[in-house]
């Protein structure tokens, strides 16, 4: 292999870093006392959790008429934000397995939060199917298995049932990957730590890594072999979630792009939350020199890329449904443009389609403000592309007896905002007790000893 | 083991050995124990079985009984279902031959009534509960001091013969004794005007199913004018195709609101109450004179009317006796009396006299009563002057009232003899003359009250039930008039068994003599105010079962709004005074003053402002709980509030001045899009949805299926495999019968246990109703067509509810039902989400009930439904399973039109018909192979069952668009 980098590319970790120092940078955050900034994050992200799950017991224990929904709009802030946590784990897997294939070395500094994301996003989507349901405590009946019910079994028709299969498939996966390739790091992190308690973790979760060759070697064929398995999932989980819409009959639901339109979408969404999460952590944790403009810079283009995407879908949708003569399609996507949820339809175009094309420009790209106040954009965005899909297609399908419109309760906005406190909560624990960058995947790919220089 | 062994050796008492058998055996002697104690303290009466079973009751198995619904003065015939001794719904009488099988949304509703437990306890003696020995000393010594003193029977119109009977035998002891009846919304002035005409006051008996032309000026007579489900049989036995598809009405109305009747109309006029008499005038010039009038409309209908003499009718619902006196020259010059309107055998459904009332309240006012007995009515509430009425009553040395309730007049009243309702005790009824009805108790009466009957009796030492009473009374009034039965046993069992008796009368017909009609009331100078135009809603009525949840939950057939009155202003008021939709308006006319939410009406005229009496009863803030409470709910009342505003005092107020006090007030619109036409703010102009057909008749007449929105045959994906069995059930809607009643959507809620939800839940356009009627505003060029279209699961052959429910807790049966298995049921509300028709429903919430004893009124054959989990229209699955097994035991098949849903049962029009779609010679087989039949969205493929028949209006034209 060559060992000399294009000087046109820039190194993939700045300050010229010994192996050692990569090591103390991304550990030390871990062995320190807790900073306050922390206990100010996670106490606060807590909090939010907190009041998130009052909304919730309340909506529980007294019915899902806590929420705005009606006879007309049966899903709104719940399914809308399923499939917002569900897009935002895509970023996740599509870091790890699809970059990790294409050999897309960018990767490294990223792709350990990116999965942690995407965990964490799929567990707030799953508290959601759980919670949207009228009567929660029987949510396991959607689980096929032998029982004393007859014995009764799902409808294998319904896309929810499919749902349930592939964002299962999905958690697991992502979190054997995830698991797997933290391996190296816990047996790092067991080999420095003084505490006894942290020492005895470490060390059951190392499963009695030895750094050997051997190990090394059977651990990038599992690795591997984990990627190709979890590459499908990327486009396979938000094929199936795009399905609970587009097998529907509801004009606006009803819609064969959904498919490539949702997983464009969330990849698009994921990378602005990964870009959102890193730029704050990098910044805080100072891994400036590990999570560089450059992959900052990236990431916006695969934004841009994605955006494009789901640009292009949404003038489809509208050309589709102009262009089939189908007078109630055609009339939802009037509706949604023009109709009483307008605003939240330029909402949607403005985060979605407007905003990213500043990523044109190289100088915003690597302008971490700007960057993150786009990322933030295309996630409000993002979460009211499936407002307007779900919501506004409800609103007003068939019958215009049974037109109606929505509100959401405060209990609700409280369970979306629970929902963020949920998955920072377990992103702020996950910063102070794992790695945040994948220690021996960043190793490999330092400058350090390729131009020949010794430290 | 040592020690043990020492013990067997001691002569100690072993120490109870405590192993795991003596335990459970201990624990179940304990809670047997426990059980059996606490049932011992339980107050239980008449638990025991029937040691002799009565001969027609099996537990399980409901019985029928005829008998006659009071909800109002009409006094339809129904039928009562009896189930374990529990009556729980009511049905209408098919043999009666006034009703005719129908019953309306309050006639639905009365069953709830009867489980009121707010209805009163017992005898009350200023205020306090009082026993009826004690009451009726009371009574009988007050009586004797004030015998010579002038003394009135106050009531509202009674039906009952026996009643009336027992009354005016009671008034014969005192010397100065008068019974005065009123109507709240009085329609005495017809009553007068006849008196006039024809010598005799009475309320002529109206024959809809004659009447080939019909002009009505404000009468609601589908709605709520006499005796709506008898006109709105006879009126669509006209307008019925499948019957006489080469006969249809013609119908005309002149009304200043939107009334149920008005949107039924061929042609409807909005016009101001000042201008009645203007059009009855011309109407009437013309047909006597031959005198083209100004207004071309005028003449064409005048040539109409004298095409069909003796087959029109001409009905004025304003209660004004030169109106009625103009109406009747018109019908006599039409030939219509002795046709269409009957004054041989009059109704006798309303009585009452304006005259008589005003001389009793100038002798209430001038302090000349020695005592009055208030009955069927609530004069403190309904009189213009009620608050004042009433503390007037305290200066009468006696004041008994007969009311059910504590209600506004009871407050004001000595003593209360509470009156059992109307399913609690024997009664009987004149309805017409030459129908009689009987009432038959259904249950005993729940708390201690005596009819009007008992209570007279043993104030005139007569120990005779109301039962002996009316039998008595019918063996020698009634009876000797009719020869037709042997025995007076037989005639008086076929009677109850039947539920009424129909005697030939011999009244001669009358001379019409011209009247001069009173002297033309001067138009006011209408500049700023508005005419106030004072109405019945078809649910609450004139505040008769303001106290019924049902009812008040009961959607407005035209506003769609439920649990309050408003004032319906039109939308030229709004634009002119800026007012928006639950603008609080200050309605006034000097020092009247009321505070009312604005609703603008189309079709309102623009000089009118049409407010509902019947809402701001007392004893309607016990609604305060009804409905869930949860961090955002709005309580339907306020603890001290009652549901909407009594208007009464506004009875005798022609004109009011509206301004905008600031505030604003919701309302519960169910229907929130209330046209077919697509929005024009989205840049639609005349595109209509097509999921309504309609033709005119003259159309229709010329090709049969006119108006078809078909959109021809759809390919399907896949080839259909037939269902094992060689039923289909299906449901056909003839849209052009429906009027839009909402009886269907009570009685529904009877049947299938629905439960209330409250003012709050119905703004949110969360009601639980299985059934509702879409009503839709289509404006044409100035002309408002008004549509109803009921709508009720589909029962769809391609289901998108079954498909995507994902533990297949909805499924399609054999017989081609779609059905919900509620306990399977997760609520995730994917079906709801994806049902085109939107008719499946969630429990957004446990809904209690607002009265404990209303639970008796469950249908014990129906689920109560659990909180999270959907439910839907299951075409009454379990009245099909109850004949299919009577059908199996009889070793028979199930015949066409035995089974009847709830919806379908009563309808007064009988817009709906049940049957199965694969027998070939079954009614609704044919119905939907009719060139009228459609499906609703039929274009998306989900082959609903249920087949909805084109509406036909007798119009040259129907301004039908489609998108």
């Amino acid at each position: 292999m060559d060992n000399k980098y294009s000087i046109l590319r820039e190194p993939l970790v700045l300050g010229n870093k010994s192996i050692a120092e990569v090591t103390n940078d991304i550990a030390k955050p871990l062995e320190k006392k807790s900073s306050k900034l922390w206990w100010i994050c996670f106490l606060t992200s807590l909090l939010i959790l907190s009041i998130g799950m009052v909304a919730v017991t309340h909506q529980i224990s007294t019915g899902l008429g806590t929420w705005g929904l009606n006879n007309t709009i049966g899903w709104a802030f719940d399914i809308t934000t399923f499939v917002f946590w569900i897009g935002i784990g895509h970023a996740g897997t599509l870091i790890s397995a699809i970059l990790f294939l294409f050999r897309q070395k960018w990767r490294t500094s990223v792709n350990r939060s990116a999965e942690a994301m995407t965990i964490f996003a799929v567990i707030c989507a799953g508290a959601y199917i759980l919670i949207h349901m009228g009567r929660t405590y029987f949510g396991y009946w959607l689980i096929p298995y032998p029982n004393t019910r007859g014995p009764l079994w799902v409808n294998f028709r319904s896309p929810l049932v499919w749902d349930l299969f592939a964002i299962s498939t999905y958690l697991f996966t992502s979190l054997i990957f995830w698991y797997v390739g933290l391996i190296p790091d816990l047996a790092t992190l067991r080999d420095r730590t003084t505490s006894k308690i942290k020492k005895g973790f470490y060390k059951f979760f190392a499963l009695g890594w030895t750094g050997s060759n051997k190990t090394w070697h059977r651990y990038e064929t599992v690795y591997g072999l984990l990627a190709g398995l979890a590459t499908p999932l990327v486009v396979s989980v938000h094929t199936i979630v795009s399905w609970d819409f587009a097998t529907s009959i509801i004009p606006g639901w009803h819609t064969t792009i959904f498919p490539p339109y949702f997983v464009a979408g969330a990849v698009f969404s994921g990378f602005a939350m990964v870009l959102t999460l890193m730029l704050v952590v990098r910044k805080v944790l100072h891994f400036e020199d590990y999570i560089t403009l450059h992959h900052v810079e990236n990431m916006c283009k695969i934004i841009i890329l994605t955006g494009g995407i789901v640009g292009l879908a949404y003038a489809t949708e509208f050309f589709i449904a102009m262009y089939s003569g189908n007078e109630y399609e055609s009339f939802t996507f009037i509706n949604r443009a023009l109709g009483p949820m307008s605003w939240a339809y330029w909402i949607m175009v403005t985060c979605n389609i407007v905003a990213p094309q500043f990523f044109w420009i190289k100088k915003i790209r690597r302008n971490v403000v700007a960057v993150f106040i786009i990322s933030i954009f295309i996630n409000i965005g993002m979460w009211f592309e499936r407002f307007v899909i779900i919501v506004s297609s409800l609103t007003r399908d068939y019958l215009p007896s049974s037109w109606s419109s929505y509100s959401p309760t405060i209990i609700e906005i409280a369970t979306l905002i629970g929902s963020f406190g949920l998955f920072f909560t377990l992103f702020f624990l996950f910063a102070r007790f794992l790695p945040m960058i994948s220690i021996g995947e960043v190793k490999a790919v330092l400058s350090y000893g390729k131009n020949g220089e010794q430290k | 083991m040592k020690q043990n062994e020492e013990k067997n050796f001691t002569n100690e008492t072993p120490r109870m050995h405590f192993d795991r058998r003596s335990f459970l055996k201990l624990s179940g002697f304990g809670l047997t124990g426990a059980i059996l104690s606490s049932c011992s303290g339980g107050k239980v009466d008449k638990a025991i079985p029937l040691l002799i079973k009565p001969e027609e009751i099996t537990p399980g198995v409901s019985n029928w009984y005829a008998s006659t619904c009071h909800g109002c003065t009409a006094n339809c015939g129904v039928t009562v279902k009896s189930r374990d001794g529990r009556p729980i719904k009511i049905e209408g009488n098919k043999l009666h031959p006034v009703s005719k099988g129908g019953v309306c949304a309050v006639g639905h509703a009365q069953i709830l009534s009867l489980y009121d437990s707010h209805r009163l306890k017992g005898a009350l003696n200023n205020g306090d509960l009082t026993s009826w020995e004690n009451l009726d000393t009371t009574i009988k010594n007050k009586l004797e001091d004030i015998k010579d003193k002038k003394i009135y029977f106050l009531s509202g119109t009674i039906a009952s013969p026996t009643t009336r009977n027992t009354i005016n035998n009671f008034l014969k002891q005192f010397p100065n004794s008068k019974l005065v009846e009123y109507d709240a919304m009085s329609v005495s002035a017809i009553l007068d005007a006849h008196k006039e005409n024809f010598g005799a006051r009475v309320l002529p008996r109206y024959k809809f199913e004659k009447a080939e032309v019909v002009v009505s000026i404000d009468a609601d007579f589908l709605g709520s004018w006499i005796s709506p489900i008898e006109f709105t049989a006879g009126y669509t036995s006209l307008r019925s195709l499948e019957n006489n598809p080469n006969q249809f009405s013609y119908h005309v109305q002149f009304e200043s609101r939107l009334s149920l009747t008005g949107s039924n109309a061929d042609k409807r006029i909005s016009v101001a109450p000042q201008e009645y008499e203007e059009i009855l005038t011309s109407i009437l010039e013309n047909i006597q004179t031959n005198k083209k009038q100004k207004n071309k409309f005028i003449n064409s209908l005048a040539e109409k009317l004298k095409e069909h003499k003796g087959k029109s009718l001409v009905v004025c619902g304003v209660n004004d006796l030169r109106l009625q006196l103009l109406t009747n020259s018109i019908n006599y010059i039409l030939g219509n009396y002795g046709a269409t309107i009957d004054i041989a055998s009059p109704s006798k459904q309303l009585n009452g006299s304006d005259e008589d009332l005003e001389i009793l309240k100038n002798d209430v006012a001038n302090k000349n009563v020695g005592a009055i007995f208030i009955a069927n009515s609530n004069p403190v509430y309904d009189f213009e002057n009620g608050n004042e009425f009433g503390k007037q009553l305290k200066n009468i040395p006696l004041v008994v009232s007969f009311a059910s309730y504590n209600d506004e007049t009871a407050e004001f009243s000595n003593y209360v003899c509470p009156t059992p309702h109307g399913l609690e005790s024997w009664n009987d009824s004149q309805i017409v003359d030459g129908v009689f009805t009987i009432t038959q108790p259904l249950i005993n009466p729940q708390d201690d009250t005596r009819t009007i009957i008992e209570s007279l009796n043993s104030w005139t030492n007569k120990k005779e039930t109301s039962y002996d009473s009316i039998k008595n009374y019918w063996k020698s009034e009634i009876y000797s008039k009719t020869s037709t039965a042997p025995t007076f046993e037989k005639f008086w069992n076929k009677t109850v068994h039947d539920g009424f008796a129909e005697i030939k009368n011999n009244n001669s017909v009358r001379n019409f003599t011209n009247s001069n009609p009173p002297q033309k009331k001067s138009i006011k100078n209408i500049n700023g105010e508005f005419a106030l135009v004072l109405y019945e809603k078809i649910s609450i009525r004139n505040g008769q079962n303001a106290l019924n949840p049902w009812l008040q939950e009961l959607q407005d057939p035209i506003t769609k709004i439920s649990w309050d009155n408003y004032a319906s202003i039109s939308r030229k008021t709004a634009e002119t005074l800026d007012i928006n939709e639950e603008d609080v308006l200050l309605i006034e006319n000097g020092n009247l003053q009321i505070e009312l939410p604005a609703h603008i009406q189309i079709g309102q005229n623009e000089n009118t402002i049409a407010i509902a009496v019947g809402y701001g009863r007392k004893g309607t803030n016990r609604f305060t709980d009804i409905g869930p409470e949860w961090f955002q709910s709005v309580k339907t009342v306020e603890k001290n509030e009652f549901v909407g505003k009594n208007i009464f005092p506004f009875l005798k107020t022609e004109f009011v001045k509206i301004s905008k006090t600031g505030k604003t007030r919701t309302l519960a619109n169910s229907q929130e899009y209330n046209s077919l036409q697509l929005p024009k703010e989205l840049g639609y102009k005349k595109e209509e949805r097509a999921i309504f057909q309609k033709t005119s008749f003259d159309e229709y007449k010329k090709d049969q299926s006119s108006g078809s929105i078909h959109h021809g045959e759809l390919l399907s994906l896949w080839t259909e495999t037939p269902r094992g069995s060689d039923i289909h059930w299906g449901l056909s809607i003839d849209l052009t019968k429906c009027i839009g009643c909402s009886a269907c959507i009570v009685s529904c809620q009877a049947e299938n246990n629905i439960p209330v939800v409250g003012k709050d839940e119905m703004h949110r356009d969360r009601d639980l109703h299985w059934i509702r009627i879409d009503r839709y505003y289509n404006e044409y060029e100035n002309e408002l067509d008004v549509l109803f279209q009921p709508m009720l699961c589909q029962h769809c052959g391609n289901a998108p509810c079954e498909t995507v429910c994902p533990v297949l807790a909805t499924v399609h049966s054999e017989e081609g039902l779609n059905q919900q298995a509620y306990n399977r049921c997760v609520g995730t509300r994917y079906c709801a989400n994806n049902c085109p028709y939107k008719v499946r429903r969630f429990n957004w919430f446990e809904y209690e009930h607002n009265d404990d004893r209303e639970k008796l009124v469950l249908n014990p054959d129906v689920t109560v439904r659990e909180r999270g989990v959907i439910e839907k229209c299951s075409m009454c699955i379990q009245r099909i399973q109850e004949i299919k097994i009577l059908a199996k035991k009889e070793g028979r098949k199930i015949s066409d039109g035995e089974i009847e849903p709830a919806c379908a049962q009563s309808c007064p029009s009988q817009a709906f018909v049940f049957g199965n779609l694969k027998d070939e010679k079954s009614k609704i087989s044919k119905l939907s192979k009719e060139k009228r039949a459609y499906h609703v969205l039929e274009e998306i493929g989900v082959k609903p069952s249920l087949t909805y028949l084109t509406r036909v209006k007798n119009r040259e034209k129907e301004t039908t668009q489609h998108g």
